[in-house]
This record gives C-alpha cells, structure tokens and sequence, in this order.
C-alpha cells in the first residue's frame, strides 16, 4: 500500500504524505550495523569479553598431548545459569597444537542418560590459539619451560585478556608441553580451534572421554 | 475490519513493533530450543530471558505509544546490542538483526499528516 502510492506520486521522500521514509531507513540501518560490527570485532579481540553462563553440569576434556607456547593458571569463578557459582582454575594456552582432543558431556534426556562427545580424528593436529578451560579438576603430565610459580594473577600476560584478580595465585610458563591431560571443566573458550575431522556422538551407550 | 486494521497499522510505527517482537522472541526461545544439542556454550540463560523480554516489551510499546517511538528506538538499539555482547551474539545474528531494522524502521517512520485523507475513517 505504502509502496503503491510512492510509486504513483514519485515525489521526493520530504513531501511524502504520510508513512515511511525509505532513505532515512537506509541509512538508520546502516549506522546501527556499522555499530554492532565494531562491536563485533572489539568482542572477538578480547577472548574474556564474551561472558556466558555455564550449564549446570560439568564436561570433560581430554587430550593425548598439547604443545605450545604462553601458559597460565590462575583461579576464578564461573556461573551457571541459575546463579550458581563454581570456583575454578582457568588454565590458558596462547597458541600451541593439541592431538587426541576429547570432550563429552552427559546429557539427561527424557529417554535416559546420554553422552555427547566431540573428538577429533585419531592422529590429527588440532591448532588452537587463545583457548581457556575453565577446570574443576585437572591430572596430566606437565612439562613446563621458564616457569613463573605464584606470580600476581592480575600481572599475567601470556594471554592478552587471561588475568586473575590482584593478589592471588598465579603461574605462568613461555612453553609447556602436556601429555594426557584429563580435565573436569565447567567451560572452554577459545578464539580459534580447527579441528579436521571432527567426529560428534550422541547415545545412550557412548563412552565419556575418560 | 480490513480498513480498520489498515487505519489502525497507518497510526503507527507497525512494522517497527513487528521487528522488535519478533527479536524479543527470538532471543527468548533460542536456549529454550537450543537445550541439549549445544553443551559447552551454556547460553546467557538469565540475560538471554531478561533482554528477550525487554524487547518483546519494546516491541509492544512502539504499537501502544507511537508517540514516544524515538526512546523506544534507542532503547531498543542498545538491548539488541547488550544482547550482542553477552548472549550468544543476540540469537545467532537473527534476533540482532531482527531488532536494529526495527530501530531503524521506527526512525524512518512518520505519523500521517492531520489532514490526511487516510488517516480519517472514510467509506471503502
């Protein structure tokens, strides 16, 4: 309707009678976009500036072996959706390569208990870059290089972004290498992760990765 | 009743209301429907249901107080960004998307003029 009459009147859209100005629309929109898109890269500059709520239950991540370089730890809290919150330690790798990455979930589901697993293929490298794990619990084999243990957790700079709170625990290592890791985690970030051949199951009989 | 409902949309910013309920919506039911299939995200929960809510309420106010589109517009905007930052981008982009053309659409719009020969009731 509105458009039927802009087409019969062709009049400049100042001396519209009545409705929508099409131009100032247009250029509204592409204000408002140009906003969310700074945003949007602002966000994904900082790995912390995405906040989410954890789920109630927590996951496991496993890997074979990760290396690479820039490691912190330091504690933390998460919470869940329903305002719980969980002290944990955020374990952090700036950049390295993972082999055997592992991480599952048990789901409740009207018709029982199913695990959810996400795994990469046997063998494959699986780069990742600015990942944090937020972890409950953690067993692995841990090879460190120039490590800082206690260091001020808000003084932390491995990762842009990764810091604790002033005056508390924190360490800090320029290289590590881990061998198979188990981790209890209530969350993983990370500004990039490839993983070729991803394999995604979900059952009743599915194992958890560990 | 079609007139009616043409003069009541004319008086108006509808398609504005329109967009911003349908982004409150969107918003709202992504973690209801997303349950379950994504694990380690766990959703915004209670932001998502809170800025979820406020748009759909924004989305109300554009159709109950035409008057007053210019604050709901930017109060709109800025519940669709926060949305952005804190809940799974605003829905996956859709509800973003969904809310900012209708911020846009309500600053296009323009109430009929006094005189208009639409805006009075006139046999169809």
């Amino acid at each position: 309707m509105m458009l039927m009459s802009r087409g019969q009147h062709q009049a400049p859209p100042s001396t519209e009678p009545d409705g929508f100005r099409w131009r100032r629309f247009a250029l509204a929109l592409a204000v408002l976009l140009m906003v969310s898109a700074v945003l949007g890269i602002a966000m994904a500059q900082g790995v912390l500036a995405t906040s989410f709520a954890v789920s109630g239950r927590k996951m496991k991540v496993s890997a074979q072996r990760i290396d690479g370089s820039g490691y912190v730890m330091y504690p933390s809290l998460v919470t869940s959706a329903g305002g719980a919150r969980h002290p944990v330690t955020v374990l952090g790798i700036r950049s390295g390569r993972m082999r055997g990455m592992c991480q599952s979930a048990v789901v409740p589901t009207p018709l029982g208990r199913y695990v959810l697993r996400l795994s990469s293929a046997p063998g494959a490298t699986v780069p990742v870059s600015d990942l944090l794990v937020s972890a409950s619990h953690v067993n692995a084999d841990i090879d460190y290089r120039k490590l800082q243990i206690n260091r001020d957790a808000a003084s932390l700079d491995a990762i842009p972004g990764a810091t604790g709170n002033p005056g508390q625990f924190g360490l800090q290592a320029a290289r590590f290498t881990v061998n198979d890791v188990h981790v209890g985690s209530w969350a993983v970030l990370s500004s990039s992760m490839r993983i070729p051949g991803l394999r995604l199951a979900l059952g009743p009989h599915e194992h958890e990765c560990f | 009743m079609i007139h009616t409902l043409n003069h009541w949309r004319r008086r108006r910013p509808f398609a504005a209301g329109l967009l911003t309920l349908l982004a409150g919506l969107e918003i709202l039911l992504t973690p209801i429907i997303g349950v379950g299939l994504i694990i380690n995200t766990g959703f915004a929960g209670v932001t998502g249901f809170t800025l979820g809510a406020l748009l759909t309420g924004l989305g109300l106010l554009f159709w109950l107080r035409p008057a007053h589109r210019a604050i709901t517009a930017i109060l709109t905007a800025i519940a669709a960004w926060a949305a952005l930052l804190t809940t799974n981008l605003a829905g996956f982009g859709i509800g973003l998307i969904l809310a900012l053309t209708g911020t846009a659409a309500a600053i296009a719009w323009r109430p009929p003029a006094p005189g208009d020969a639409n805006v009075h009731s006139r046999p169809a």
